[in-house]
């Protein structure tokens, strides 16, 4: 399991770093905005990240509770931005829309990471 | 466009995808995913940067059959930047009350019962005591420098640095060993 989550930081980590570049090179471009949607990104990662770290501690050598764990916040955590991204249409606001969406396909980026490392593609 | 709103167009101007956009509304007006695909952005991206371009008042929208156009709001580009800085400031009755609060605490700071205690070091700070030493004359009248001296010398010992000071900051002028106001 220790290979699991050390594979998992690794490709989060990936991830993390192409924000980071994609950030420098928006900020680069004049592109402020679209490079704060990066440091969006990258902080989900992060998140989840912290998440796998405390799963670990509390599950131990536990796979089958770590996976339940991970997946249970995997649903709980995006819940809030899939309801503030809804709210946000229902105000036709294009600005909290875009920024809720930015997390939930990170979060959803991170849900494919976990599912194909664990091997529960099928579930 | 008073100063908040003047922030508000800027900083939105101040994004180069933004500015794509506009230069996109100049040839004609669009839609959503036109714009998007001309400048190789998502559709949510660029109805990102159209909300915040309509609440600067730069864009506004209208519906065309199964669309929502954007046009160009080209009266805002008709203010002139010199317009925006003769507009009177949000801020200038708070710059106004802070710097006479300044004023005071330099003046609680450094005189006593109405005598300076010393001469302040900062050029700011000892501008604002020669000007309330300089109230003591009055305007359209000559003074000889012994009664300068001695005027000066109720508020401070050593009148002739005072004096000195008062001449080169313009607020005394002289000639010939005579003295007057100067008018602000």
């Amino acid at each position: 399991m220790k290979r699991k989550i050390l594979k998992m930081n690794a490709a989060l980590d990936e991830k993390m770093a192409a924000c980071e570049k994609k950030r420098r090179a928006l900020m680069d471009d004049q592109r402020t905005d679209e490079a704060v949607f990066q440091k969006i990104e990258a902080n989900v990662y992060e998140i989840f990240r912290t998440v796998l770290a405390a799963g670990e501690r509390a599950c131990g050598e536990e796979e089958r509770m770590l996976k339940q764990f991970f997946m249970k916040k995997m649903e709980e955590i995006p819940a809030n931005w899939e309801k503030a991204c809804e709210t946000a249409r229902l105000h036709d606001d294009a600005v909290k829309i875009k920024m809720e969406s930015v997390k939930l396909a990170a979060a959803e980026n991170v849900k494919v990471l976990f599912k194909e490392i664990w091997g529960m593609q099928d579930e | 466009m008073n100063e908040t709103q003047a922030i508000r167009l800027f900083k939105c101007l101040a994004d180069k995808s933004r500015l794509q956009i506009l230069k996109s509304l100049m040839i004609e007006d669009m839609y959503v995913e036109r714009l998007a695909e001309r400048l190789g952005l998502t559709p949510p991206t660029v109805s990102f940067h159209l909300k915040k371009l309509s609440e600067a008042g730069v864009v506004t929208s209208y519906k065309s059959q199964y669309y929502t156009m954007y046009t160009l709001n080209r009266s805002i580009f008709e203010t002139t930047i010199l317009q925006i800085l003769e507009e009177k400031s949000d801020e200038a009755d708070l710059q106004t009350q802070r710097e006479a609060e300044y004023r005071q605490k330099v003046m609680d700071a450094f005189f006593e019962y109405g005598k300076l205690k010393s001469i302040p070091a900062q050029h700011k700070k000892e501008y604002i005591i020669l000007e309330v030493i300089v109230q003591a004359f009055e305007f359209d009248r000559v003074y000889t420098e012994r009664e300068v001296n001695l005027i000066i010398a109720d508020f401070y010992d050593d009148f002739c640095t005072i004096r000195r000071d008062l001449v080169a900051e313009k607020l005394l002028d002289r000639d010939a060993g005579q003295y007057w106001r100067v008018k602000a």
